[in-house]
C-alpha cells in the first residue's frame, strides 16, 4: 500500500450502516458469537446469500461509479434531490477521492446488466449518514419514494442514452440467480475490504494550522491588515489552542469516531469465514491507539492470543503515561518486517526497541517521534544503519539528539524529502556540520524544518544549490545566524531569458513556505517581497511567516517599494495622456465643410 | 484599479462602463477604440458586450476593460455587472436625438444605486452628423449637455466614431481623472465645435 496517500483522514464520508439497507435482515442471521458461525450458515444458507447480495452490490457498484462517474455526479445529484427532496441538503458528503481500477470487478454479462450502473442501487451509496442525526427517521428513506418514480429516465451525460432505471426488487432477483457469487473469491474479497479500511480508517493526527498563530495582537494587525480580521484570527487561535489544552475532550471525539468508522471493519469480521480472516489480515495491519486504555488492554489481548501482528502501519498518538516496558512486550507479538510507517507522537518516554526495524527496516519509509525524551544519538545510529530508505524523518522536540545523530542519518539515508529538526531548546547541539552532510546526501528535501537549530547562511545555500527544484518549504524559524548573507541573496538571484524577456527564478522556484521569525538579522527585504510577487504571478502564493519587527520591516519596505512603482506608472501615463499625437483627427475639415454647404 | 508589479513591468488595469439609450453607437465607440475599426451597420446589443484595450507605455501596461450594456429596457438588470467596480462611466447620447439625452437623467440615477465612485462622463456621439443640424438645435442641445455636466460634476465630450474626433481623448481624460494627473490639453466650448470640456 502506496502510504503517501494519507489514507483519508480527511475524508469523513462513511458508508451507510447495514441496517439501513432496504434488505436489513443481515443480523438475523449472523450471531456475534464467531463459534457458531458455520452452523448459521447451514441453518440458513439461503437468507444468507440474499443478505450478502443485498449488501454488498453496494459496495461493489460504488467504486466504479466513483471512478467513472464523475462528470455526471452534479446532474445525477440535482435529479436525486427531486427524488429524495428530504435528503438533499446532506448530499456534500458524497466521497470524490476513491477510484479503484475498473478491471477489479467483472460480471458475468447475464447476471447483471450493464445498464445497473445507473441503477438507483448504487445512489444508495452517496445518501447520506444519518447516525448522528437526531431527526433520523426509523426506515430507510429510499422506501418512502414511491416505486414509480424511481423508474424515471435518467441520461448519462457521457453518452445521453437515455436509461431505466432498474426497480430494486428486479436487480436483486438477478443477482440471486447467478451462479458463483465473486465473494467467494478471495482476491476480490481483500480488495473490497480493504477499499472499506482505506475509506474508513482514520489515522490520529494532529490538525495542522493553515498558518501559525499570530504572537500578539499587533502581529495579528499586521498580518491581516484590518482590526476585523485581526480579532477573528487572535480570537479563533485562542478557541483553537483550547481545544488543544481540552486535547483529552477532542480526542475522546476522535476515537468515538475511530470506533464507529471501525465498525464497518468490524462488520466485515462477521460476515463469514473467508471475510474474518480478510477482515483480520487488513485490520492488522494498521495499529494505531490515542487512548493509554485502550493501548494497555490491546497489549494484555496481545498476551492471550496466538496471532501475530505484521503491521505496516504504527501509530502511537499522545500516549503521555504509557509506560517503556508495556511498548517493549508487544515486539514478541508482532512481526515488523512490513512495517512502514512509524509514528511515536508526543509519548516523551517511549522509545521504539531495536528489534523494530533489525529484519525489515529496509522497509521503513516514515518515522516521526515528535517529542521524544528519550531519542538520542545511539537511537539515531541504529537508525541509520538499519533504515536506509527513510523518506520522512520527524524528530521535532527531540532534544537530545545532536550533531552526531543526524550525522549518521545524513551519511546513510538518501531518499529523504522530509526531514524536521525544529527544537526550542538545546539549539547549539544541531550545526552545519552535520545538516551539510545531509543535503549532500539528499538532493529531493521537499520539507525542511531546521527551526531552533544553530545553522549559518552556508546550510541555507547548501540547501539552495542542492535541493533548489524541489525544496518547497522551510522553517528558519529562530536561526537567529541567518542574515542578509543567504536568503535575501539567494531569492534575489535570477536569470532573464533574454528572447522572452521572462524573469526565471535560479532558485527555490518552488518555494511555498517559508519561515523567518527572530531572524534580526535580515534587515534586505525587497528582494524577498519581490520573490514573493514573482511566486504569485507563477500562481505560487508563499507563506511568509515573520515575527511583528520582521513583519514591520517588510511591510515599510513594501510601502517604499510600491511608491516607487507608482511615481514611476503616473510618470508613464502622464506622458501618454499629453502626447499630442493620439490617433483623433482633426475636426477643421469637417467644420470647413458645413460652412461650404451653408 | 490594480496596481501590479512584475519584473519591472507595471500592470493598471480599469474598467469602464458605457452607458445609455439604444442605437447611440456604444458599441461602435469600444470596438473603434480598441480596434480602429468603424463599421456602419447597427448590430443590437444583447446584453453585455465586453472588450480589452491593452496600451504600452514604457513599462506600464494600462488595460482598459470596457462594458458596454445593450440599451434597450430589458436589459437593465445587468446594469450591475457593467457598473460595478467601474472607475469611470462613460453617459452616452446621440447629439441628433434630444430624447437621448433626457434619457440620461434616469441612466445616472440608476448607476449611482450601484457605483458611487465611478467618475462619470458625459458624451455626446455622432458628432459628424450633428454638425448638419440647424444652428438652433445645435444651440439648444450644445447648452442643455453643458448643463447636463455641471450637475453631474463630469466633463462633456462630443465625438464621432467614425471621423475618429475626441475618440481617444475620452480616455486620456478618464486616465488623468483617474490618477489626479495634470493634463495639457485645451478645451473647446465653441457652440458648433466638438465640446471637450473637463476641467
Amino acid at each position: 500500500m502506496d502510504l503517501n496517500i494519507n489514507p483519508v483522514s480527511t475524508n469523513k464520508t462513511q458508508p451507510l450502516p447495514y441496517e439501513r439497507y432496504v434488505n436489513n435482515k443481515i443480523y438475523e442471521f449472523y450471531p456475534l458469537d464467531r463459534e457458531n458461525e458455520s452452523e448459521s450458515f447451514r441453518s440458513s444458507p439461503r437468507s444468507v446469500k440474499r443478505a450478502k447480495s443485498a449488501n454488498f452490490y453496494k459496495e461493489l457498484i460504488s467504486p466504479k461509479q466513483r471512478g467513472t462517474s464523475n462528470n455526471i455526479t452534479s446532474l445525477k445529484r440535482r435529479m436525486k434531490s427531486c427524488l429524495f427532496p428530504s435528503s438533499s441538503t446532506m448530499h456534500s458528503r458524497v466521497p470524490s477521492r476513491f477510484s479503484l481500477e475498473e478491471r477489479e470487478f467483472s460480471f458475468d454479462s447475464h447476471s447483471v446488466p450493464s445498464s445497473t450502473n445507473n441503477s438507483d442501487v448504487s445512489d444508495l451509496e452517496s445518501l447520506p449518514d444519518l447516525t448522528e442525526d437526531e431527526y433520523t427517521p426509523t426506515n430507510t428513506p429510499i422506501k418512502e419514494v414511491p416505486m414509480s418514480l424511481r423508474n424515471t429516465l435518467i441520461y448519462d451525460l457521457e453518452d445521453y442514452k437515455p436509461r431505466v432505471l432498474f426497480p430494486k426488487q428486479e436487480v436483486q432477483d438477478q443477482l440471486q440467480t447467478s451462479r458463483t457469487s465473486i465473494f467467494d473469491i478471495p482476491e476480490l474479497v481483500y480488495r473490497i475490504i480493504e477499499f472499506v479500511d482505506i475509506q474508513n480508517s482514520v489515522i490520529p493526527q494532529e490538525p495542522t494550522p493553515i498558518r501559525r498563530k499570530p504572537l500578539s495582537y499587533n502581529h495579528a494587525l499586521l498580518i491581516h491588515g484590518n482590526k476585523e480580521l485581526a480579532d477573528f484570527h487572535m480570537k479563533q487561535n485562542t478557541l483553537y489552542d483550547d481545544s488543544q489544552n481540552s486535547s483529552q475532550n477532542s480526542l475522546c471525539d476522535e476515537s468515538g469516531h475511530n470506533a464507529n468508522s471501525k465498525g464497518s471493519l468490524h462488520s466485515c469480521l462477521l460476515v463469514n469465514k473467508l471475510f474474518y480472516q480478510v477482515t483480520k489480515e487488513i485490520m492488522t495491519k494498521k495499529i494505531m491507539f490515542d487512548d493509554s486504555k485502550k493501548y494497555s488492554q490491546f497489549v494484555e489481548s496481545l498476551q492471550q492470543s496466538n496471532y501475530t501482528y505484521k503491521p505496516e502501519v504504527f501509530v502511537l498518538h499522545k500516549l503521555y503515561h504509557t509506560k517503556q516496558s508495556s511498548f517493549e512486550s508487544i515486539k514478541d507479538y508482532m512481526n515488523f518486517d512490513n512495517l512502514q510507517w512509524l509514528e511515536i507522537f508526543m509519548c516523551p518516554k517511549l522509545l521504539p526497541p531495536v528489534e523494530f526495524f533489525q529484519r525489515g527496516g529496509k522497509n521503513l519509509r516514515k518515522l516521526i517521534l515528535t517529542g521524544s525524551k528519550v531519542v538520542d544519538d545511539d537511537f539515531l545510529i541504529m537508525i541509520s544503519e538499519n533504515c536506509p530508505n527513510l523518506e520522512v524523518l520527524d524528530i521535532r522536540a527531540c532534544e537530545s539528539v545532536s550533531d552526531i545523530g543526524i550525522y549518521s542519518i545524513g551519511n546513510k539515508c538518501r531518499n529523504l524529502h522530509t526531514v524536521n529538526f525544529g527544537r526550542k531548546q538545546k539549539g547549539h547541539l544541531i550545526t552545519d556540520t552535520s545538516l551539510s552532510k545531509l543535503i549532500s546526501n539528499n538532493r529531493n528535501l521537499s520539507t525542511v524544518g531546521l527551526a531552533g537549530c544553530n545553522i549559518t547562511d552556508k546550510v541555507v545555500w547548501e540547501l539552495a544549490l542542492r535541493c533548489s527544484h524541489s525544496l518547497q518549504r522551510l522553517s528558519l524559524n529562530n536561526c537567529p545566524l541567518i542574515s542578509n548573507q543567504s536568503i535575501p541573496i539567494i531569492l534575489a538571484s535570477v536569470n532573464t531569458n533574454s528572447t522572452t524577456n521572462h524573469i526565471e527564478q535560479v532558485y527555490f522556484k518552488n518555494l511555498s513556505v517559508l519561515e523567518l521569525r527572530n531572524n534580526y538579522q535580515i534587515t534586505s527585504w525587497q528582494s524577498i517581497i519581490e520573490f514573493k510577487r514573482r511566486q504569485e504571478y507563477r500562481g505560487i502564493t508563499l507563506l511568509l511567516e515573520l515575527c511583528e519587527t520582521l513583519m514591520l520591516r517588510m511591510r515599510q519596505e513594501e510601502l517604499e517599494m510600491d511608491k516607487t512603482i507608482s511615481q514611476r506608472i503616473f510618470r508613464d501615463i502622464l506622458d501618454w495622456v499629453n502626447d499630442n499625437n493620439d490617433g483623433d483627427n482633426p475636426y477643421d475639415h469637417l467644420l470647413t465643410r458645413n460652412n461650404n454647404r451653408n | 484599479m490594480e496596481d501590479h508589479q512584475n519584473d519591472q513591468n507595471n500592470q493598471v488595469a480599469l474598467k469602464i462602463g458605457l452607458i445609455g439609450d439604444s442605437q447611440i453607437g456604444k458599441t461602435s465607440l469600444m470596438v473603434k477604440y480598441v480596434e480602429g475599426s468603424f463599421d456602419e451597420d447597427y448590430i443590437q446589443t444583447l446584453g453585455v458586450n465586453f472588450m480589452d484595450k491593452k496600451i504600452q507605455i514604457r513599462n506600464t501596461t494600462i488595460t482598459f476593460s470596457i462594458w458596454d450594456l445593450g440599451g434597450q429596457k430589458e436589459f437593465i438588470n445587468m446594469l450591475p455587472l457593467v457598473s460595478n467596480d467601474a472607475v469611470a462611466i462613460l453617459f452616452m447620447f446621440d447629439l441628433t436625438r434630444k430624447s437621448t439625452l433626457n434619457s440620461i437623467k434616469e441612466w445616472y440615477r440608476q448607476v449611482r444605486g450601484f457605483n458611487k465612485t465611478a467618475i462619470p462622463f458625459l458624451v455626446g456621439t455622432k458628432y459628424d452628423q450633428f454638425i448638419d443640424l440647424s444652428h438652433q438645435d445645435q444651440v439648444e442641445i450644445t447648452q442643455q449637455a453643458k448643463k447636463f455636466g455641471q450637475a453631474m460634476k463630469s466633463p462633456v465630450v462630443f465625438c464621432s466614431t467614425s471621423h475618429s474626433i475626441n475618440v481617444q481623448k475620452i480616455f486620456k481624460i478618464i486616465l488623468s481623472k483617474a490618477f489626479d494627473l495634470r493634463l495639457n490639453l485645451e478645451e473647446i466650448v465653441n457652440i458648433g465645435e466638438p465640446i471637450l470640456i473637463y476641467k
